[in-house]
């Protein structure tokens, strides 16, 4: 009798079991039904009225298409990952009140670090997690082979009047498999920026070249060693994540070179690969840069740069002038900018300001309600609006892929609204943003940035390039390699995957 | 048939109730841990890269994992760095677990004190030691230059011993008040008339520690020291934000070798062998000494 009770026993564990088993497999086959011909909300906007798209997204002030409110019927709010901090982000948050007034519709903008931005993004959308609507991207153009499958396209909000309106090069950003996955909220250009006051009694000449940049540290480093103490040094700039190679192209692109080959390979053999890598490694191998960069975060950088202990600080987000000159005005007022420069004296000046822009894009996930999906549409519409990113550029410091922004510039200063700007610092908690009047050397260098700017995409195997690349870095930096073997290893990477 | 013989047809014996009582949990036991491994374990043999499932490859990703160089690499640092996590903050946590024994008066404040730390988890100790161990703002060369210590600020997160070091006591300040606690826990079984009997026989306070002590409370020390152990050699958090594995891959712990290759390279295949044999590196040390622990309870 008892036997029998053990069996049956062990029959209902078995049981349990399999039907644990078979549980994610119907919760995971959930389908829903196919909406037959029945048109999609946001195919029910009249994206042409009142006006045309582009008179809409150019017009001083946004406007919304027809039919935009029966489309979101029931939507109250949505919430977006925003890739870095909201409190650094005023442009952004300045978008979202005004957003908020124009629908009534709440956003929450979920702030995220950017090492973080690939696992958060991928695991929100394995889980298929509806609480985030909006899936904020930095390097789309690599990361869109995984997860393409996951965003829903928004081919439809990119018509050819709509697309002739921005950076032809756009395209390579957010547009994977023929089809675009994601919207720009902001274009980051990278300055060097560097103390006015440092260079100025270190007797240093503002440089005009890369070359001449390298001599200008080595010199204010010296000064600064003396003058204010060993811990004090000529430049500083972060190594990990992706950091170390933006500026490894920076440097590439100031010779006339891309990173990527004509026939698609990386090529690390070069002569300017070579001038690039040791460019920068010089200033550790030369003590120019504090050891302790190797292990620098972008924010670490700038940190050391804005509490005094560095003479400069390259390839750092242009909109970082903007946050010191408002948040800190002792530092802010004695930077000096300067775009990415020309490799040699020799170099014809066109070679100024061939720069890189990382494209800060949000995607949309496909599995989230269609009505919330019309709704973060719309939110696109107006963040890639000509007003939307006159505050990235003009109140934040952001570059900008719309073009029509950088030929109108001088009367986009007229335009931005100041009350709301003081309003989004109030509720972020910092001081008010400088009420710019016309554009100083921040803008100014984006305005260069955004014109000259190469956009070379990378293909999804290139973190472990990029892994491989930092780590030998590190070992030329602390002497335990040379440049020729650490890029000969590097490329050797880079070849398995071509 | 009687109603008592019906009654007791459908008795249910002590046993099988128990098992009956284990049931539910059984069953939420097999979904939360052996259905992921199940399924990590076929996905070991799978290759899915990039989202992109490829199909069944056999072995193929066994014998990539075992011909990885950073597999033997991360080990050997995960090893170094467990060991000596678990170490460290075993003899500071004996110390102390020691000095709290003696202590009579305010014995509350200092058992609080002592846990204190606890409450930090790993990765935030690392942030905090960063800052510490930075060469040229950082707490520990200024304290160091003050008593003359050192002619110029040491980079400790960039030499690479140093750096393995700075996260051995990263770790080890987080997990001392957990082997304070639990040898302390042990120290408070021994009777005292032990030590007095062995006081009056005339010995010092290192026998009474080689031979009451250590003896008495071999089971709790070896425990504690197993559990830190094993979280320290699958657990990266210290390093992720301490030194991210660098510089180079000095610190280049196999837990970041793992969400590395599920995170930036986006390979499940090869990430599944990798927590298998992180998984199957663990039990192999921790099995048989968690037998030899309970069997000696036993």
């Amino acid at each position: 009798m008892m036997i029998s009770w053990k069996k049956s026993v062990v029959c209902a564990v078995a049981v349990a079991a399999m039907a644990l088993f078979a549980l994610p497999v119907f919760a995971g086959g959930k389908q829903e039904a196919p909406a037959a011909a029945e048109l999609k909300p946001w195919e029910q906007i009249e994206w042409n009225k009142p006006k045309s798209w582009p008179e809409r997204l150019l017009a001083d002030k946004y406007i919304l298409p027809e039919g935009w409110k029966q489309a979101v019927e029931g939507v109250k709010e949505f919430s977006f990952y925003n890739i870095g901090g909201i409190e650094t982000d005023i442009a952004t948050k300045m978008n979202m009140m005004r957003f908020e007034e124009l629908t009534g519709i709440k956003i929450n903008a979920i702030p995220l670090a950017p090492r973080f931005t690939l696992p958060k993004t991928l695991s929100t959308l394995v889980a298929k997690d509806k609480a985030i609507h909006g899936i904020g991207m930095n390097n789309p153009s690599y990361n869109f082979t995984p997860i393409a499958v996951y965003l829903q396209d928004v081919d439809h909000m990119w018509p050819e009047e709509v697309t002739a309106l921005y950076n032809e090069n756009l395209i390579n950003y957010l547009a994977w498999d023929g089809h675009w996955y994601a919207m720009p909220v902001a274009a980051v250009g990278h300055l060097n920026f560097y103390r006015k006051s440092w260079f100025e009694q270190a007797g240093v000449e503002v440089p005009t070249s890369m070359l001449e940049f390298a001599e200008a540290v080595k010199k204010v480093n010296q000064w600064a060693q003396e003058n204010l103490g060993p811990d004090h040094y000529g430049i500083v700039f972060s190594v990990p994540s992706t950091e170390l190679f933006t500026r490894y192209r920076e440097l590439m692109y100031a010779q006339n070179k891309q990173v990527i080959g004509p026939d698609g390979r990386l090529d690390f053999y070069s002569k300017e690969a070579q001038n690039a890598f040791n460019w920068l490694v010089d200033m550790f191998r030369q003590g120019f840069i504090t050891e302790d960069a190797l292990n620098f975060g972008w924010m670490d950088a700038a940190n050391f740069f804005g509490v005094g202990k560095a003479g400069a600080i390259t390839d750092a987000p242009a909109m970082f002038y903007g946050f010191f000159q408002s948040q800190y005005p002792e530092v802010g007022q004695d930077m000096g900018a300067l775009t990415n420069l020309k490799w040699s004296e020799d170099d014809p000046d066109e070679w100024n300001g061939r720069s890189l822009i990382g494209a800060n894009s949000i995607g949309l996930p496909k599995y989230i309600d269609n009505n919330h999906k019309t709704a973060v549409m719309l939110w696109f519409d107006y963040l890639r609006s000509l007003e939307g990113q006159r505050n990235e550029a003009i109140v934040e410091g952001n570059a900008s892929f719309l073009l029509h922004l950088w030929e109108t510039l001088d009367a986009q200063f007229n335009m931005v609204d100041w009350n709301l700007a003081d309003a989004a610092a109030k509720e972020l908690g910092i001081n008010p943003p400088v009420r710019r009047t016309k554009a100083g050397p921040m803008i100014t260098g984006n305005a260069i940035q955004s014109e000259k700017s190469l956009l070379e995409v990378f293909r999804p195997y290139f973190p472990e390039v990029q892994d491989k690349f930092n780590e030998e870095f590190a070992n030329v930096a602390t002497g335990k390699a040379s440049t020729e073997e650490a890029l000969q290893r590097v490329q050797e990477i880079a070849d398995t995957f071509r | 048939m009687s109603q008592s013989e019906r009654m007791n047809k459908y008795k249910l014996s002590d046993s099988g109730f128990g098992i009956l009582c284990t049931v539910p949990g059984l069953a939420v036991l097999l979904a939360l841990v052996a259905y992921p491994i199940g399924y990590n374990l076929v996905l070991s043999f799978m290759s899915y890269k990039r989202l992109v499932f490829g199909g069944f490859v056999g072995f193929q990703n066994y014998g990539w994992f075992f011909r990885s160089k950073d597999f033997y690499l991360s080990w050997r640092i995960s090893a170094l760095y467990s060991l000596g996590s678990a170490g460290l903050a075993f003899l500071v946590g004996m110390i102390l677990a020691q000095a709290l024994t003696a202590v009579r008066r305010g014995r509350a404040f200092f058992r609080t004190l002592v846990v204190l730390s606890w409450a930090i988890p790993p990765v935030l100790s690392g942030l905090i030691w960063k800052w510490i161990l930075n060469k040229d703002m950082g707490l520990m060369n200024y304290v160091l230059s003050v008593f003359s210590l050192i002619d110029s600020n040491v980079a400790f997160l960039v030499n690479t011993n140093l750096a393995l070091l700075s996260g051995i006591v990263a770790t080890a300040y987080v997990y001392v008040p957990f082997m304070t606690v639990f040898i302390n826990a042990g120290l408070e079984t021994i009777p005292p008339e032990f030590y007095e009997v062995a006081e009056m026989e005339g010995a010092d306070e290192f026998h009474k520690f080689t031979f009451i002590t250590v003896p008495l409370n071999i089971k709790q020390m070896l425990f504690s020291f197993l559990v830190v152990w094993m979280f320290t050699f699958r657990t990266p958090d210290v390093f992720f934000a301490l030194t991210g594995g660098g510089p180079g891959k000095a610190t280049y712990h196999a837990g970041l070798f793992l969400v590395n290759l599920i995170y930036r390279y986006i390979d499940f295949g090869k990430a599944a062998v990798v927590s298998i044999m992180l998984t199957v590196s663990v039990g192999l040390v921790v099995t048989p000494l968690a037998f030899y622990i309970f069997r000696r309870a036993d």
